[in-house]
């Protein structure tokens, strides 16, 4: 008797996140977001970030965006970048959100960081 | 004349990069994610340390610990390691394949006194050190 197969849902992974703080360099505050298979393929995937500024009524408003399609793991080469220029040296609080929709997906928001940068509008 | 005649200059003898949480304990168990922060400092040859950057870190949606699927599962020293790395790299790194930021360590030490040009820094070693709560949280002997 042979056993019986039939077509089955594939588990969906689990990928994680990573983003560095937001920072000033070169006049730009700028971020860059990468991703970590955990148990997901050793393949490349888009990864999506966005740079976001605090404003006075307490939103954050994205002033930057930026998608790579790379490899797990980070490094030069492996990461989505966000930049604005910094019109300003007035501090302002600013972060970014990285996203990734490999398997289950995955998503975080970077810790707030205040720094002497700020947009005009 | 003024002066020590017989002192020797400060050289640099190392770098690295030293990691801690920045996120509340009671998060960092999942959630809301981990932060963590970074710390790139020269060692020189007094014994001083000088920093070099401090305002970079990196927020994961990974957990630090807790359980998945019945098992516990608990970050790698590894990851950890690996994101110091890379929240270091220079904004420009794509471009220039520099892994630090040599031209800026180098104006910042010689605001501290020391000459040093980044080539001479390139050839230093640069060790990562993760502090005791971290690596405590990531099962590590301290």
């Amino acid at each position: 008797m042979g056993s019986w197969t039939v077509p089955a849902a594939a588990a969906a992974c689990t990928p994680y996140v990573d983003g560095d703080y937001a920072h000033v360099s070169s006049g730009d505050v700028s971020a860059h977001g990468w991703w970590y298979r955990n148990n997901c393929p050793n393949t490349k995937t888009t990864v999506y970030i966005g740079l976001q500024e605090f404003y006075s009524d307490g939103s954050w408003r994205t002033k930057a965006t930026g998608s790579a399609y790379v490899y797990p793991g980070g490094g030069s080469g492996n990461r989505a970048t966000a930049r604005h220029i910094c019109e300003s040296v007035v501090p302002a609080g600013w972060r970014s959100y990285v996203i990734v929709y490999i398997g289950n997906g995955a998503s975080a928001y970077t810790a707030a960081q205040n720094l002497a940068c700020r947009t005009l509008t | 004349m003024f002066g020590v005649m017989n002192a020797s200059p400060v050289a640099v003898v190392g770098l690295g990069a030293w990691c801690d949480l920045d996120s509340p304990e009671e998060d960092s168990g999942g959630g809301a994610g981990t932060s963590f922060k970074v710390r790139e400092f020269a060692l020189l040859s007094d014994g001083r340390e000088v920093t070099l950057l401090d305002d970079r870190g990196w927020t994961t949606s990974a957990p630090l610990g807790g359980t998945a699927g019945g098992q516990e599962v608990r970050m790698s020293v590894t990851h950890v390691v690996r994101n110091v790395y890379n929240v270091v790299l220079p904004d420009n790194a794509e471009e220039t394949g520099e892994e630090h930021e040599w031209q800026r360590f180098a104006q910042r030490l010689r605001e501290a006194g020391v000459a040093v040009t980044p080539d001479e820094l390139r050839a230093l070693p640069y060790r990562v050190i993760l502090s005791d709560r971290l690596r405590s949280r990531l099962g590590q002997p301290s």
